[in-house]
């Protein structure tokens, strides 16, 4: 093994006179601002989606920096160092202090994961250095006191079942058809009451009776007896928190003992799984609805600067955005816009700009499907799951109104099996 | 609620009957050889698995797939008993089979992920308009599977009755079953008769399997929601009586169904294993079992 400090000093040096070389280049430009990334690129079940974020991370990247750069730094690029946390915690606090005390990046990015994303915040905390969180969901991030770090695109999965109670108050007033009664059924598991609780508080404060409020055991043999009961109580509307064995069954069974609601609502799980439609039929899904995190295609590329993300996306990668990659792109779009107006590659500067974070009604909006308003604690509360109905195997957006589909119009009450 | 009641009533039944003749392979296994077979919820899978290929590759109705996936589940198990059971449970004849245990346990964690290899994790259903059709008397509902359900573990429990009572084959089953010694002293080769005994087991489980389909989505682990359900009825029921799987599927399914109209579905649930603690203590042979020596 002698030989290989050798090796390593060749390459060292190597590295070296190629970044004098990128450094004389640029030297007439601004100095670049470097943003630590961290997101797990191996090792865990989430390296798949890690990947497939750090893809639109470096897409925006490489989108923020040809349009010029960070205007108020004098064009300054954007230089991603990203690190691969390998969904260990420990790792990515070692790759927080080496970012922050060795390549002193101003503001960290990052990293999926909820395990992993809170205590590696807490680590950039000490070091005062601000972190945008991209699309960990656990409440407790933002509920810290922390004074660095910040989500402006994810909310805690309560947001997911206000969304859902939302929608069914909204559409209410549109069709001029109000629910009165709901059956909730949820998996009797931590995220199902958890999603339980918080729709049960919404659709009393709506004024809306819930007849039945029921966790039940989730991978039941027979849910027939649970859906004779939601049939019994004759309510307006069913909603489903359930994974996908128990969904299919669920939805299957509500049509074939015909409960007759006005509408089925879904929450993001079971009913967006891929076997959902092919597993239930058409037939039986037609005018299910569903909460998701983003809006898909036709609600949400309606501009240049989303066709170009999608186009690029879908052409070096060979899939279709969805929600995480197009959070991580959006994500990496609030760094930016924070960078602008700090006007500095300043921890605390930027950190102020983070904190006073305004972003409404632009493109980064329409492409991500809500603004960006930071809060006191650094959350955006303004992300709000919207509300899909499928239609012919197909989901369509009909909620919020501002990223509804303009070619689908909602069934409200739902058509009656005979 | 009457009306409601009701319908609980008979889907209970009809669900029963089902989780029923799922238990009765297990039931005959345990009833001729003294084994426990952990691996049966997952030839159930296997059978889900090849019933639905049968159905979607080759397009045959959900009930033509129910003969040919009982004729391959018979086969399977008749390979099994012979080339890996049989081995095992000849060096174990003298004491309990343990060994058979453990091999089964190992058979069942092998099979789910094997399985989970091959076709994947998600949920498959077959999608045939039979499925869904329903027949409705006034307000009650029944799906054309859950019928099928029915009369097909009414039948297959019957018919099974009929050969242990009536056919030479059948008698040799139970005497082996009553007493393996006395049995082979007899001139009844206790090897073959294992052998038919767990192909039959699986062969009824493969009947069970394509009537399952149609109302419950496969993936490679649903064995382990109808396996755990298998062993409390064969207990509730009495280890070894045909009869006792039939009607501890029917008290099963009638609580779980009815229980859950009257208290929370959760509860209900756990109403089944407080039946099935009650009658371990009060009467350790089950039900309809016979009280050993």
């Amino acid at each position: 093994m002698n030989h290989t400090p050798l090796f390593t000093a060749r390459r060292r040096s190597l590295v070296l006179a190629l970044t004098g070389v990128l450094a004389g280049g640029a030297a007439l430009a601004a100095d670049p601002v470097k943003v630590g990334y961290l997101i797990p690129l191996s090792g865990s079940a989430a390296a798949s989606i890690g990947q497939d974020m750090s893809r639109a991370t470096h897409l925006a990247v490489k989108h923020i920096n040809e349009s010029g750069g960070i205007k108020s730094m004098g064009g300054a690029k954007i230089q991603l160092l990203e690190a691969d946390t390998r969904g260990d915690a420990k790792v990515a606090i070692t790759e927080v202090e080496r970012l922050v005390t060795r390549e002193e990046v101003p503001v960290l990015l990052g990293a999926f994961q909820s395990a992993v994303t809170a205590p590696a915040t807490a680590a950039a905390e000490k070091y005062r250095t601000p972190w945008v969180v991209d699309l960990a969901a656990k409440s407790d991030i933002t509920e810290r006191g922390f004074k660095y770090v910040f989500r402006p695109t994810q909310v805690p999965a309560s947001a997911n079942a206000e969304s859902m109670a939302d929608f069914v108050t909204y559409a209410g007033k549109v069709t001029g058809k109000p629910a009165k009664t709901v059956a909730m059924v949820y998996e009797n598991t931590d995220w199902g009451q958890d999603m339980a609780n918080t729709l049960r508080a919404k659709f009393k404060a709506a004024g809306i009776e819930v007849v039945l409020d029921e966790g039940y055991p989730p991978n039941s043999p027979d849910l027939r007896p649970l859906v004779l009961k939601i049939k019994g109580k004759k309510p307006d509307v069913v909603t489903v928190t359930s994974y996908a064995a128990d969904a299919i069954q669920l939805h299957k069974l509500l049509v074939q003992m015909r409960v007759n609601a006005m509408a089925y609502i879904g929450s993001a799980a079971g009913q967006i799984d891929s076997k959902f439609i092919p597993s239930v039929g058409k037939e039986a899904t037609n005018q299910v609805f569903t909460t998701n995190g983003w809006a898909g295609y036709e609600s949400a590329i309606t501009t240049p600067f989303a066709k170009r993300f999608w186009d690029e996306f879908k052409a070096a990668h060979k899939v279709e955005p969805n929600e995480l990659s197009v959070s991580a792109y959006g994500a990496m779009w609030v760094v930016k816009d924070a960078l602008e107006r700090a006007g500095k590659a300043d921890r605390e500067a930027i950190r102020d700009a983070l904190a006073k974070t305004r972003i409404e009604g632009t493109d980064v909006n329409k492409l991500l499907g809500y603004d960006i308003v930071i809060d006191e604690k650094g959350q955006n509360t303004k992300k709000r799951f919207v509300m899909q109905q499928i239609s012919n195997g197909e989901y369509r957006t009909v909620w919020p109104e501002h990223v509804a589909s303009k070619s689908y119009k909602m069934a409200w009450p739902v058509v009656k099996s005979d | 609620m009457l009306a409601t009641l009701l319908q609980a009533l008979l889907g209970g039944i009809a669900a029963g009957a089902v989780y029923g003749l799922i238990a009765l392979g297990l039931s005959l296994q345990f009833g001729v050889m003294k084994i426990i077979n952990f691996a049966h919820g997952a030839f159930l899978m296997v059978a889900m698995f090849i019933s639905f290929e049968l159905c979607t590759r080759a397009g045959l109705h959900p009930l033509a797939a129910a003969p040919i996936t009982a004729l391959a589940l018979f086969v399977a198990g008749y390979a099994v008993q012979r080339w890996l059971i049989d081995g095992i449970y000849r060096k174990e004849s003298a004491r309990e089979p343990i060994g058979v245990l453990i091999f089964t346990t190992g058979l069942w964690i092998f099979m789910n992920n094997g399985f989970l290899l091959l076709m994947g994790p998600d949920n498959r259903t077959v999608d045939h308009a039979w499925n869904n059709e329903v027949v409705m008397f006034g307000d009650l509902i029944f799906t054309y599977p859950q019928l099928a359900g029915f009369v097909g573990a009414v039948v297959v429990t019957l018919a099974l009755v009929t050969f242990l009572r009536t056919t030479r084959l059948g008698r040799s089953i139970r005497a082996t079953g009553q007493d393996r010694e006395a049995a082979s002293v007899l001139g009844i080769d206790s090897a073959h008769v294992y052998r038919i005994s767990f192909a039959i087991g699986l062969g009824v489980l493969g009947i069970a399997g394509a009537l399952l389909l149609p109302m419950y989505p496969v993936n490679p682990f649903v064995g382990d929601i109808f396996g755990l359900r298998a062993f409390v009825i064969v207990v509730l029921g009495g280890i070894g009586s045909i009869a006792g799987a039939f009607w501890g599927g029917i008290i099963v399914g009638i609580l779980e169904s009815v229980g859950s109209q009257l208290m929370p579905v959760t509860y209900a649930e756990a109403l089944i294993f407080l039946l099935f603690l009650g009658v371990m203590y009060f009467k350790p042979s089950g039900l309809l079992g016979v009280e050993n020596e």
